[in-house]
């Protein structure tokens, strides 16, 4: 039974008993962790051992140990780089968006979802710093008074990610935090010794008097309505680095909201990814419903046909500017070397979302799950074919060529899965996976 | 007269003979068909907008738009009136103005008559759409989302069609990807806008249930909405334009530049029209819940919306005087159906 059904069927006192056996259930998943848990963060831990030994390969031994060349110079990093941040949307739009719309399901996602947003941000991040090659000189990224008065070029849309993406993450990480804090002092009532004084300092003497409660709420209602222009903001500005150069198959005006879209599609897929698997270790059945499920679906449904709309136009409008140069880019795609790589996003983007239309699809969790690991792959594809193709094939057949990324590249791929599911683990343990206090409050609502 | 109990034959009749007048006017004026053109422009915004929200709010299943219903689900049947008006301005331009009539075009798409067909096809398509979906939704039945569905997909295609083919054709071969989507929010925002004109009207209207809080929530959520769609609209606006002019190459910029010498600093008036005046008077809880200001905002909205399209299109097609009676007919039109459904919302 939901938390609403509950609601609905109880006298208050059950409704109280209701709240107390609620608060234990999610709680009980920050106990001591089982051998299954060390195993899955081995596992992450191993997968980053593998990117950092990857990357000080390439940092001993240059950026010629990777596939780029010319005139690929954009490659997997950039692809991994996109694909994070595209992860890192859901993350607010679940909680900010879905908070003032009023929409319900949000609490039963958000926490996990604004964990995730962070973690896959720290991720993104890392991208940057691994492309540049001479990792050390990353500072020459930020604008700071220097003798020779260098300085960054603001005309740049890379410079505008840096902004941008960090705006994204001080924003993220503010929003997160302060929805955490009535949670960090409930775990701080529960818990004992040192755990109670860390939970105790992180909940920076929260008591909850009504008082307490009235700031907090206009707090979260300001951070939600100052999150959600961001969504916006970092995938469009990440889609301008593409789209305010002049190549073929980037310079399309499209971009900005398509990439939006597709980055709520693919962080929808990540949510599903994540939250199936946690509601069954935590044995949160109770408080994720298939109900909850199935409105995420719609969701991903949504934003797979926005995306399958933006492959439409791009296709069609290639081909009715009658530029010869447009048309054979997307030819290449469909037909060229790369081909594969396209229609393996198609399948993945545009048909397999389709079987959403279908309700007992959207109601097995098994299928949701199986279904959002393809679409986090067509995602990361829809990356690559942008990034890569448009670059193998420009304008002139002295500028073509194939890239193929190298292992290392591949290596430090891994890595960032491993990094973001290590931090993700880290986090189910330490901090609550759903917010008590706001599913409390739709209890007695 | 409840529009129930309207004759549809009648309805129809008027609708045929509205397009013959707008039609027989041109004619006699000696026009191309570029201010019936405006006017399309306008009110096909108004006869499919209004009811995409309604089937957004009906997809999510959310109740804020209820006591608007009736009204923003009564322009249903526009949409073939549209469809006629569409015949009637193929009629008088034989598409004149569009540059790629005056060539053999290697692109089987810029094709005359595939452009009437076609056009006319996606009209009929989301008039029996939006009329299957209107019922269910009005009923309340099962199956309102499923139409809701179908509606926003032809809403969609239908808006992307008139978006590429009415005016980006016009610049051919200038192209941006944007352009469906652009024209599809615009057409979302000036349907909220008519739910402002509609809460203007409620409240001056007594026998109205204005003082319901129900219905003073709703107000407040649709303003709430129409204030995102100003942001939403600047983004888009922004989105289109900071590649064109970024990218700065001669036959994209050609599009601003042209338009630029044209009407000099004017062209950037819907800026202030449909994002600045609207994004700063709703951002205030009280201008919200003021009728008056909101239904002042929605007619601004509006004339920004036409104004652009007004820049979009008359370096080509011309408009003229004309538009201003044919606006008056068929916003005659427009408002005749839409009464008719109006007084029986508000005596329910």
């Amino acid at each position: 039974m939901s938390s609403d059904a509950h609601a609905n069927a109880r006298t208050p006192e059950e409704v109280v008993q209701y709240k107390d056996k609620m608060e234990r259930d999610i709680y009980a998943a920050i106990s001591k962790p089982n051998w299954k848990f060390w195993a899955a963060l081995a596992l992450a831990v191993t997968c980053v051992g593998i990117g950092a030994v990857s990357w000080a390969t390439q940092i001993i031994r240059g950026l010629g140990v990777t596939g780029l060349m010319n005139p690929v110079g954009w490659g997997v990093y950039i692809t991994d780089f996109v694909f994070w941040v595209g992860i890192a949307h859901s993350g607010t739009l679940i909680s900010a968006i879905l908070y003032l719309f009023r929409a319900k399901f949000r609490s039963r996602f958000n926490r996990a979802a604004e964990a995730m947003t962070i973690f896959a941000v720290l991720t993104a991040g890392l991208f940057p710093l691994i492309h540049l090659g001479r990792v050390w000189l990353f500072y020459w990224l930020l604008p700071y008074p220097n003798q020779r008065y260098l300085w960054v070029n603001f005309r740049s849309p890379l410079v505008w990610d840096v902004f941008a993406v960090s705006t994204y993450l001080t924003v993220s990480a503010v929003f997160w935090y302060v929805g955490l804090i009535p949670d960090l002092a409930i775990a701080r009532r529960i818990k004992s010794g040192i755990q109670k004084k860390i939970y105790g300092i992180a909940s920076l003497g929260w008591t909850g008097t009504f008082k307490e409660w009235q700031h907090y709420n206009q707090l979260y209602k300001f951070l939600a309505a100052l999150a959600t222009p961001l969504v916006l903001s970092v995938h469009s500005v990440v889609s301008w680095d593409f789209a305010m150069a002049v190549v073929y198959g980037w310079h399309t005006t499209i971009f900005a909201p398509y990439f939006v879209a597709g980055a709520i599609f693919s962080g929808c897929a990540m949510v599903i990814t994540l939250m199936v698997p946690i509601r069954n270790i935590f044995s949160l059945e109770e408080y994720i419903t298939i109900d909850d499920f199935e409105k995420l679906a719609k969701l991903l449904m949504f934003t797979g046909l926005v995306v399958s709309y933006a492959y439409m136009i791009e296709l069609a409008l290639a081909y009715y500017s009658g530029n010869v140069y447009e048309q054979q880019q997307f030819e290449y795609r469909l037909f060229g070397d790369y081909a594969w790589a396209y229609w393996t996003m198609i399948l993945c983007n545009v048909i397999s979302p389709l079987t959403l239309f279908y309700r007992p699809a959207r109601r097995s969790l098994m299928f949701l799950w199986i279904l959002s690991i393809p679409i986090n792959i067509g995602m990361w594809f829809e990356r690559f074919n942008i990034i890569v193709i448009s670059l193998a094939k420009d304008f002139d057949p002295y500028a073509f060529g194939y890239y193929t990324p190298s292992i290392v590249e591949w290596g430090i791929t891994i890595g960032s899965f491993g990094w973001f599911f290590m931090y993700f683990l880290i986090f189910t343990k330490t901090l609550p996976v759903l917010s008590v206090t706001e599913l409390k409050e739709e209890v007695e609502h | 007269m409840g529009f129930t109990n309207l004759n549809f034959g009648m309805m129809v009749g008027v609708f045929a003979l509205v397009a013959a007048a707008v039609y027989g006017l041109e004619m006699v004026a000696g026009g191309t068909g570029g201010s019936l053109l405006f006017c399309m422009l306008f009110f096909v915004m108004l006869a499919q907008g209004p009811m995409a929200v309604i089937a957004a709010t009906d997809i999510v299943k959310s109740d804020w738009a209820v006591p608007y219903k009736r009204e923003m689900l009564s322009v249903h049947h526009l949409s073939l009136f549209m469809c006629l008006l569409f015949v009637a301005f193929f009629a008088v331009s034989d598409l004149d103005f569009y540059n790629w009539t005056r060539r053999d075009h290697p692109i089987p798409w810029l094709n005359k008559t595939f452009f009437l067909v076609r056009n006319i096809a996606v009209f009929l398509i989301i008039w029996l759409v939006g009329s299957k979906f209107a019922k269910e939704s009005l009923n309340n039945t099962d199956q309102k989302t499923k139409w809701g569905l179908f509606f926003v997909f032809s809403y969609v295609l239908c808006q992307t069609i008139v978006a590429f083919d009415w005016v980006m054709s016009l610049d051919y071969p200038w192209i941006s990807t944007l352009f469906g989507v652009y024209f599809f929010v615009a057409s979302l925002y000036a349907g909220l806008a008519l739910a402002a004109v509609f809460t203007f009207i409620y409240h001056r209207n007594e026998k109205s249930k204005v003082s319901t809080k129900t219905f003073k929530k709703s107000q407040m959520d649709m303003m709430t909405m129409m204030f995102g769609f100003s942001v939403f609209w600047a983004y888009q606006f922004f989105s289109q334009f900071i590649v064109i002019w970024y990218g700065n190459i001669a036959e994209e910029v050609a599009y601003i530049d042209n338009r630029l010498q044209d009407y000099g600093y004017a062209l950037f008036l819907p800026i202030i029209m449909l994002f600045v005046v609207p994004f700063i008077t709703l951002l205030f809880r009280k201008n919200k819940a003021n009728p008056n200001v909101v239904a002042s905002v929605a007619l601004l909205i509006w004339s920004g919306i036409s104004l652009e399209r007004f820049f979009m299109i008359n370096s080509f097609a011309n408009v003229s005087l004309l538009a201003i009676v044919e606006l008056a007919l068929i916003g005659g039109v427009f408002v005749w159906v839409i009464r008719n459904r109006g007084d029986k919302l508000a005596d329910a």
